[in-house]
């Protein structure tokens, strides 16, 4: 069976967990537990990984992994990232700082950037617009890195699926 | 600024009372001068550059994210609804002063979600003509509205080409992700985009991987060309050379598996 990775990462409560859940083929299998951080507005959070499956037939699937969002579990983001097919990060701007955050995550795979397709999904926008999409494009460009940058509402499917299609877009332009 | 405040930019205050509005009204010919652009009431149905919103009276306004100019929040004045220091909150009743300076914050972020000047922004296609197909008669003409019409902030073009003019023959890639405002006029241009971020590409090259109408890919790139956010390689350097016939297939056999993977995994999630 051949097998291959997507990986969403980014900062606790931004959707990693929904996200999978919206394209797998069955329910994630979270590892999540009761909430201890008290700066995160959400009951539960996710310590080890979600997981979920897309089945392709023929032998072949896609592996979905979430990362742990919080930065003490940055020695598992690149270990699930390794060799994957495609990264999503996922930034929640009601945060206080979701610029920081994403520089946070940008640290954590700075070594596999340079070869896995990166797309950053922003969520929250509608009702936290600061900073903008173009102050995020600002801070990867600043980076020298060139990465799609694009609203998401993680509940919305069609917003997970143009996440994935510009991941996928830049991993068969960089695959030709 | 005497040709820069002829150009139009439209204001929805649809979700604001009917006091606010008069008052908006009242104001918008005293804006002359002090803003850019010249202002006026989007109409019906039209999100138009910047959106006024009531906290008051929230609404769901269908890709109110994707106006350039930004949301401004109107609250009762002495109400703490959202924070008074917030850059995009006004207080109701509306002042002129207070109203124009908001004006000049909005035009500032439509400059920077464009990455041109606010009067170039303000050409930006309006909302309502986002959802055209691509390459119908009525495609937006992006790239005519940026680049030609404010061509002192075209990008550098070789000798005798016009500002945004895109070559056939010449590769083109990515120097940055581009600005919200070009990348909502339509929904293709965020695949296009990606495609354009991983290497360089042909408007050929590019139409056969994205699936997208190749006269829509040569308007973006055009868009992006003129405002300066292409790379460009002349084919003859490029390793897929696909400039030279017969391109459209060719481009994918050197990859043909891993196309074939991320085909089926478009397939498989339903993705056009």
């Amino acid at each position: 069976m051949a097998d291959h990775k997507i990986v969403f990462a980014g900062s606790p409560g931004a959707g990693k967990t929904t996200a999978i859940g919206a394209i797998s083929d069955r329910p994630p299998i979270v590892t999540d537990v009761r909430n201890s951080d008290s700066s995160l507005k959400k009951d539960f959070t996710t310590v080890g990984m979600d997981y979920g499956e897309l089945d392709l037939g023929d032998g072949e699937r896609v592996r979905l992994f979430g990362t742990p969002g919080q930065a003490r579990f940055d020695f598992l983001w690149s270990i699930l990232a390794n060799n994957a097919l495609g990264l999503v990060i996922l930034i929640d701007n009601s945060r206080a700082d979701p610029l920081r955050d994403l520089g946070l995550y940008l640290d954590g795979f700075k070594h596999l950037l340079p070869e896995v397709a990166c797309t950053v999904g922003v969520g929250r926008t509608e009702s936290h617009p600061s900073p903008s999409l173009d102050e995020f494009g600002d801070l990867l460009a600043a980076r020298g890195l060139v990465c799609p940058v694009l609203p998401v509402d993680v509940r919305r499917r069609d917003d997970v699926l143009l996440i994935i299609d510009t991941v996928l877009a830049q991993a068969e332009s960089r695959m030709a | 600024m005497n040709d820069v405040s002829l150009v139009p930019a439209k204001l929805n205050v649809d979700g604001l009372s009917n006091t606010d509005v008069a008052r908006v009204q009242a104001f918008l010919p005293y804006c002359a001068g002090r803003t850019r652009c010249r202002w006026q009431l989007a109409p019906a149905g039209d999100l138009g550059h910047a959106l006024f919103v009531d906290v008051d009276e929230p609404a769901t306004i269908n890709g109110a994210h994707r106006v350039p100019g930004g949301i401004v929040r109107i609250q009762r004045r002495g109400a703490s609804r959202v924070p008074s220091g917030d850059p995009m909150v006004l207080s109701s009743p509306l002042q002129l002063e207070e109203f124009i300076q908001m004006l000049q914050r909005v035009e500032a972020r439509m400059a920077r979600a464009a990455v041109m000047t606010p009067a170039a922004a303000a050409f930006l296609p309006t909302p309502a003509a986002w959802s055209r197909p691509p390459g119908g008669d009525g495609a937006p003409l992006l790239a005519k509205t940026t680049a030609a019409a404010w061509p002192a902030h075209a990008a550098r073009q070789p000798d005798g080409e016009a500002p945004g003019a895109v070559s056939l023959t010449a590769a083109y890639r990515l120097k940055r992700w581009p600005p919200a405002g070009i990348l909502s006029t339509h929904r293709y241009n965020a695949r296009l985009a990606s495609f354009l971020s991983a290497r360089h590409l042909t408007p050929r090259q590019l139409s056969t991987f994205s699936n997208v109408d190749s006269s829509w890919c040569v308007e973006f790139l055009s868009a992006l060309q003129g405002v300066g956010l292409l790379d460009r390689q002349e084919a003859t350097a490029h390793p897929l050379r696909a400039s030279q016939s017969p391109p459209e297939h060719a481009v994918a056999a050197p990859a043909h598996r891993s196309a074939n993977l991320l085909g089926r995994i478009r397939r498989r999630l339903g993705i056009e």
